[in-house]
């Protein structure tokens, strides 16, 4: 289907939306009216985004910030209010409607760390209870969280809020795109999981930017950036995260590594109301860690050196005495290299309904700076959300999303011409080449900040969902949707703004762009029969087909000798290449669900999913998923619920879950293909010319994932402390892994301008770990409450087998040493080194001068987290103050600590070697060891203050002034301290975030610090 | 607990119907559905086609091209010829002859280069056979392709310790593939004198000029590189045979005879260009270089064959004071100075038009020097090319010392086009004479490995 067809269809359908909604809201009737507040129990603070229902009816309403709903135009008579809310336990309370009189009740809902009747998104149709679930689904109040942190994007908005989700954030530099692992590494080459918003497939692709991390257009390492941020935090209403295969038999072959799923805010029906909120936010982000100093002791050799010349290369060891030392910080002192970046963000949304239909409209303008002043990351955005319901047994749904980025990337990570690079390395006292440059080591700050590399996206969003419900017992649902986002990349080089020595290409200047447009299209068919069987057995059937379809189109041109500093045309520039790229991949799939309810409390779940994909292999069809869930509710069996309560235990739900899921090759990887490349023939012409072009493999499956989970979620002392345990145990075979093609096929890529691998099914890995979340209130008094969130998970990995003679894979583009590897019977991607033998003392054995004896290779541990813990506590206050902070914690890891070993054995100008005090120090000589790689693989542990938080509700009195219903004021900090024995600067940084498992710290820019103050106001 | 609505029997079977019929559909249009395209690939049978004979060809060189430069390049940092600065880890590997099977620098930038070319040329050879039938032997690209192939195997043989041949059977050794070689130089001569012949018959008189001109060219082509593998096989009278065939021979510097270029333009560190330029401008460029030839015995010769910058003149990456080659004889930008031409200058990349000599008269006129030893008139020659470089003519000397001369004269003139890996591995084994640099390198700081030969890469391991 065309972008413009879709378009049109989704305007026909708003329309039609509209007009109905206009005729359902003419209707008249005999009704009253409720006003009413939902408050917590105990504190008595007003509840915002409490879902409101009338049982039995369609009518529902939220509460707005103040803690209030009005439901008008409700038929009079006796009526049972439901109210849920996340945290809290559902409550249901009679009511009595009078016709034309306006009703008013509160409504108290307890802290509840156990939320057994929760409705979570699972892929079926209808409204589906957690406890009917037998593996794990996190649901995430991002609501809530965006109100009270300084969150900018969605994945701060899910760091350190899961157990068993690992956000890998990589750099600090604004834009860089994190890592997102979920129950840990299962594949070789695609570790994302899958992502929807409201049911429709979500492109998390990289936008096409180019690579900051080389002048010009070359690319080696760095950071890829996302579309996966291109959505307001402010729209999400939750997020549910459905971790690995056993749940994922409903979303395909490619959500072996696990599913997120958005939920944007919804109005609500009934409502006949219109509640604005407006959020104005203004923000810093600053560099808060060490910036280390460069020190150069004065030698002779150094007094003595001088250049072709005759020149000194050290004239700052000119006219001092042997043995000074030089000391410099040029990130600190050189005015142009660090700023503080400023944040400004407004965002608005207005939410509503009437008796038949409900909206949601929003928007934000978000301007970040980053530390570098050629680093920022703007975000605009628009929103408006329509539900429909003409009847009872028909609804639709639409959602319409717009956001354009325009996000500027500094120079950095490894590329010489990096800022941090060139001051880390930097080397006081010393003139090479451009006296400018003095104590940077390639270039000055002033040269890094003209680089200018720009992405400009535009995504458009649309969804439609039809729920349609025949008869109570069949349900169904059909999504349609598209995900569409363009960019225009560039870099942009006007001649003379650099110097040469900056970069050739550049200095002559240079124009290139990169125009990617990425196409996801999901139709989603699901639908559920449910019919008593007996008497407390029912019996509940699903099905449904999906198809997705993913197309990437890119069209990029570069223009290099631009004549003058105004032109920036490509066409105007003296030499001029262009290139194009497509790929496209398709997946279909059916399945069926059968699930049986025992009493509500005994649930049985098996199901399989049979799924095709475009990118499979000739010899290969359709691929098979079974799983097979179990879920039983003990507290509310009468034979053991005594027992429980004896213990306290006032809820207590056993629940299993095994299933299977896969994930598809990449696109044409099954196929043997040529291609067309340029070529000069001995004459000097430049022709059209055949090269090979992909070695293929038509023998290519999909990877197949198994996940067996077991575990318990459990209420304690009166619901205050919530537990949800849960051991996993995960394998993935026929994994799919990039080899290079044979060398000796002609297939295997070259250095000049190409790389071309083959995908192999090659082996197995694993993955097992347990899962520990606690939900506590510890005090709850009127005054002071304090609640607290406990997560802990674990992870074990392990490449069980290749599966054919190999036994490793050396880690792929590891530029300044093999220190990662895959190796069969140890984590994937784990570090592995000779590191330096010692004599008897411990001291270090000197091989030459510069190096020392090394033992033979071994393995020094893995490089992802395998355990993650946070805290988080919201701490109220006089009703009114809320302080909300969050320590995380990411251990047993190690990270190659490049930049500190180039530093010290390299450049000999880091404090270690230059210090006096330390000229004996027993490790001296591995510090100055310039093969002594796995000394600076140094373990990675780290607690950090993620977030701090102080929200205060303003008085009534103050509010109403606005004639507003609410008004929060929040003060927040993020990434406010560290602690870690990690020796570089930050033990989350990877210079190599383009990569799915090479991690180096390779001057990468550190995770920065933001203080902000937000103000809310809810009208 | 939900109510149910009883199950009206008429509404239910309408409902499976529907649901029956939908899935029908969704079924039948599953395998249109998940058809994608693919515009940029040509699949293996579309192959077979004359409209593609010209485009296979062009690959043919498109291939060959690349992969001859940076195996040059790269050959000489293995050799004693370069001294390589680059810090990435495998470059220092390569630098240091410990070439492990997991460096991936010398698989993309040799290895599979060098097969990507061999297999390039086998298969269109084999395409054009298998579409033209015995007319492809009248045809100067099928010429010419073998011509290529032939190379290709040449450069295996002098550079790889050992290779299998498209991924399957028992690997080849230098001797087997010198053999191959020569198969393919035979049939590309025989194939130039079917063109040739077929030439006659071509009326208009410029055509067939051209066509005889490139006939010629194809035959000198595969008559050098048959020489140059024949020598490699230490088959002397051989290699005469085919070196004393190419014409026009080599008669004096003013005068060299034969010599055939490969060509590149517009390389740049981006994209798809960087398969068409040449690779020295990258590492020797004016705004640092990756390669130096100081501690090599090529500093400092005052040899315009072997010109380079003072010391310090280019800074390196590694800084200091380092002598950074500029353009040598084998490249079309050689000026004849002893200071030479840089690769690239300061404002552009014009090094990149540089071309490098593949085959030559003068390399024929090398390789009888070479094989039939110390006479009087190859002694005239040697003492040619000793002037060159300001050396006074040898008298009367000694077999060791015409050879020991000749072997340096011969280091000079190919200094950096890819025959200098290929020479040690001949000089030691039919000559007895080992000059592998050993010990200590480069200051000392660490000492030169032992290998010989590139290694075989990971990728063929399994």
């Amino acid at each position: 289907m065309s972008l413009l067809r879709i378009r049109l269809a989704h305007a026909g359908l708003v329309a039609a939306m509209l007009l109905m909604a206009v005729a359902g809201g003419l209707s008249a009737q005999t009704t009253g009216s409720i006003r009413g507040l939902v408050v917590e129990a105990t504190t008595n603070r007003p509840l915002a985004n409490a879902q409101v229902t009338i049982v039995g009816t369609n009518r529902e309403s939220l509460t707005n910030a103040a803690g209030e709903f009005l439901m008008v135009g409700v038929p009079a008579g006796s009526h049972t209010l439901r109210v849920e809310m996340l945290g809290y336990a559902t409550t249901e309370q009679q009511v009595s409607v009078t016709a034309g009189d306006p009703l008013r009740v509160t409504i108290t809902l307890a802290v509840s760390a156990v939320t057994l009747d929760q409705i979570v998104v699972t892929g079926t149709p209808g409204a589906t209870s957690r406890r009917s679930i037998g593996n794990a689904i996190t649901k995430l109040d991002a609501s809530t969280m965006t109100q009270q942190t300084a969150i900018t994007s969605l994945t701060e908005l899910m760091q350190a809020k899961s157990p068993g989700v690992q956000i890998l954030p990589n750099s600090g530099t604004l834009g860089a795109a994190a890592d997102i692992r979920i129950r840990g590494a299962a594949s070789l080459t695609n570790t994302k999981p899958v992502v929807f918003i409201d049911g429709i497939r979500y492109n998390t692709e990289d936008l096409g930017s180019f690579t900051p991390s080389g002048a010009g257009t070359t690319s080696f390492s760095g950071q890829a950036t996302s579309a996966f941020n291109f959505i307001n935090p402010s729209d999400i209403e939750s997020i549910e995260i459905v971790k690995g295969p056993a749940a994922a038999t409903l979303y395909g072959a490619e959500a072996a590594n696990g599913v997120i799923q958005i939920i944007t805010k919804k109005g609500s029906r009934g409502e006949q109301t219109m509640r604005w909120d407006i959020r104005t936010e203004l923000a810093q982000n600053d560099w808060a860690l060490d910036i280390p100093d460069n020190y150069t002791t004065c030698t002779a050799a150094l007094q003595a050196a001088v250049d072709g010349a005759g020149n000194p290369i050290w004239p700052g060891c000119q006219g001092v005495s042997t043995g000074t030392i030089l000391r410099e910080n040029p990130l600190r002192d050189d005015p142009a290299s660090l700023r503080e970046g400023g944040v400004q963000r407004v965002s608005l949304s207005a939410r509503g309904g009437g008796a038949r239909y409900s909206y949601y409209f929003a928007g934000d303008l978000t301007q970040e700076n980053g530390i570098f002043h050629n680093n920022y990351n703007d975000r605009n955005s628009i929103r408006a959300n329509f539900t429909l319901q003409p009847n009872d047994w028909f609804d639709v749904y639409m959602t319409t999303s717009y956001a354009r980025g325009n996000l500027r990337l500094p120079v950095g990570d490894e590329a010489a011409q990096g800022m941090l690079l060139s001051a880390f390395r930097g080397r006081p006292g010393r003139v090479t080449g451009n006296p400018l440059n003095s104590g940077w080591a390639t270039t000055r700050a002033e040269q890094a900040n003209a680089y200018n590399n720009t992405t400009k996206s535009d995504r458009l969003t649309l969804g439609t969902t039809f729920n349609v419900t025949p008869f109570s017992w069949f349900r169904n649902r059909l999504t349609l949707g598209m995900d569409y986002t363009t960019s225009l990349a560039q870099v942009l080089s006007p001649p003379g703004s650099v110097d040469a020595d900056f970069a050739g290409v550049l200095s002559a200047g240079l124009v290139a762009q990169r125009v990617p447009r990425d196409f996801v299209y999901t139709v989603d068919y699901t639908g559920s029969v449910e019919r008593p069987l007996l008497t407390d057995l029912v019996s509940t059937t699903s099905f449904g087909a999906q198809a997705v379809s993913r197309r990437r189109e890119i069209v990029s041109a570069t223009g290099t000798g631009l004549g003058a500093p105004d032109i920036t045309l490509i066409s105007a520039a003296a030499s001029t290449v262009g290139g194009s790229a497509f790929s496209e991949q398709k997946s279909v799939g059916f399945y069926i669900q059968e699930m049986f309810g025992w009493k509500n409390r005994v649930f049985l779940t098996g199901a399989i999913r049979a799924d095709d994909n475009s990118a499979f292999g000739e010899a290969f069809d359709w691929i098979y998923y079974p799983k097979a869930q179990f879920s039983w509710v003990l507290s509310e069996e009468p034979a053991v619920s005594g027992l429980l309560e004896s213990a306290r235990i006032n809820s207590f739900r056993f629940r299993t879950a095994w299933g299977e899921a896969g994930q598809a090759p990449s696109p044409f990887s099954a196929s043997q293909i040529y291609t067309v490349d340029r070529a000069v023939l001995p004459d000097g012409s430049v022709v059209s010319a055949l090269r090979p072009s992909s070695f293929g493999n038509p023998e290519l499956v999909a990877e197949h994932g198994s996940e067996f989970e077991v575990g318990f979620d459990a209420g304690l002392l009166d619901d205050r402390l919530g537990v949800e345990f849960t051991y996993y145990s995960k394998k993935m075979k026929d994994v799919i892994v990039a080899v290079s093609a044979p060398g000796s096929s002609g297939f295997a890529g070259a250095f000049y301008g190409f790389t071309a691998s083959v995908l192999e099914n090659l082996g197995e890995t694993a993955n097992s770990g347990v899962e520990l979340g606690l939900s506590m209130s510890p005090v709850r008094t009127a005054r002071f409450a304090w609640d607290a969130n406990v997560s802990l998970a674990t992870n074990s990995n392990e490449l069980v087998d290749f599966g054919d003679a190999r036994t490793e894979l050396i880690v792929s583009g590891q530029s300044y040493g093999s220190v990662q590897r895959h190796r069969e019977g140890y984590p994937l991607a784990g570090y592995w080194f000779t590191v330096p033998l010692r004599d008897a003392s411990g001291a270090p054995i000197p091989l030459t001068p510069t190096t020392v004896q090394l033992d033979t290779l071994q393995y020094i541990g893995p490089s992802a987290p395998t355990r993650e813990i946070s805290f988080a506590n919201t701490f109220t206050v006089l009703r009114d103050f809320r302080v909300f902070v969050l320590l995380d914690h990411k251990g047993g890891h190690y990270l190659w600590n490049y930049k500190e070993f180039n530093r010290c054995a390299l450049n000999q100008n880091c404090e270690r070697v230059n210090d006096p005090a330390l000229a004996n120090h027993r490790d001296r000589p591995i510090w100055t060891a310039t093969n002594a790689h796995g000394y600076w693989i140094e373990k990675a542990d780290f607690i950090k203050l993620r977030d701090v938080s102080v929200s205060y509700t303003l008085p009534s009195r103050i509010t109403q002034r606005f004639r507003a219903n609410a008004a929060t004021l929040t003060l927040a900090g993020h990434n406010l301290a560290m602690w870690s024995d990690y020796s570089g600067i930050d033990p989350e940084v990877n210079g190599y975030g383009n990569r799915a498992f090479g991690r180096a710290d390779v001057y990468p820019v550190p995770m920065l610090r933001r203080w902000s103050a937000a103000l809310n106001f809810s009208f | 607990m939900r109510t149910h609505t009883p199950i009206s029997g008429r509404r239910a079977r309408a409902v499976a119907l529907a649901l029956a019929l939908s899935a029908s559909v969704v079924t039948a249009g599953c395998s249109d559905f998940l058809e994608v395209s693919n515009p940029g690939a040509i699949e293996n049978p579309s192959l077979d086609n004359t409209n593609y004979l010209q485009l296979m060809f062009d690959g043919v060189v498109g291939d060959f091209q690349p992969a001859f430069a940076w195996t040059a390049l790269f050959s000489g940092a293995f050799t004693d010829e370069l001294r390589m600065h680059h810090t990435f880890f495998e470059n220092l590997e390569i630098d240091q002859r410990r070439v492990t099977e997991n460096n991936g620098t010398y698989a993309l930038a040799v290895f599979n280069g060098l097969h990507r070319a061999r297999f390039m040329a086998d298969t269109v050879a084999g395409r054009y056979r298998t579409l033209l039938g015995d007319s492809a032997d009248a045809d100067l690209r099928y010429a010419k392709t073998l011509a290529y192939a032939g190379y290709a195997y040449t450069l295996l043989g002098e550079q790889i310790c050992e290779t299998r041949i498209n991924g399957q059977g028992t690997p080849l050794q230098p001797s087997q593939l010198f053999a191959e070689a020569i198969t393919r130089f035979d049939a590309a001569i025989a194939s130039a004198d079917e063109v040739q012949a077929a030439a006659a018959n071509i009326a208009n008189a410029a055509t067939r000029a051209r066509v005889i001109a490139g006939a010629d060219t194809a035959r000198n082509l595969a008559r050098v590189g048959a020489a140059r593998a024949a020598l490699n096989m230490n088959n002397a009278a051989v290699a005469i045979a085919y070196a004393q065939a190419v014409t026009p021979a080599y008669v004096s510097d003013a005068n060299p005879g034969f010599r055939f270029d490969t060509r590149y333009r517009q390389g740049s560190s981006s994209g798809e260009t960087r398969r068409m330029g040449n690779p020295y401008w990258e590492f020797v460029s004016a705004g640092g270089s990756w390669v130096s030839l100081s501690g090599t015995p090529f500093a400092g010769l005052n040899d315009p064959r072997v010109p380079h910058d003072s010391a310090g003149a280019i800074s390196v990456s590694s800084g200091g004071a380092f002598f950074v080659p500029n353009a040598p004889r084998s490249h079309s930008t050689y000026d004849g100075t002893t200071t030479g031409a840089r690769f690239v200058g300061s404002g552009g990349a014009a090094g990149t038009l540089s071309s490098i000599r593949l085959a030559s008269a003068i390399e024929a006129r090398y390789i009888i020097a070479e094989a039939q030893g110390n006479t009087a008139a190859n002694l005239l020659f040697l003492n040619d090319q000793r002037a060159i470089g300001g050396d006074l003519p040898l008298v009367a000397p000694s077999d060791a010392q015409y050879f020991a001369a000749l072997r340096d004269q011969r280091a000079r003139e190919f200094f950096v086009d890819g025959h200098r890996l290929g020479d040690l591995r001949r000089y030691e084994a039919f000559q007895g004479v080992d000059l592998w640099p050993t010990g200590p390198m480069y200051g000392g700081t660490t000492t030169f490995g032992d290998q010989k030969c590139w290694p075989t890469p990971v990728s063929e391991l399994f």
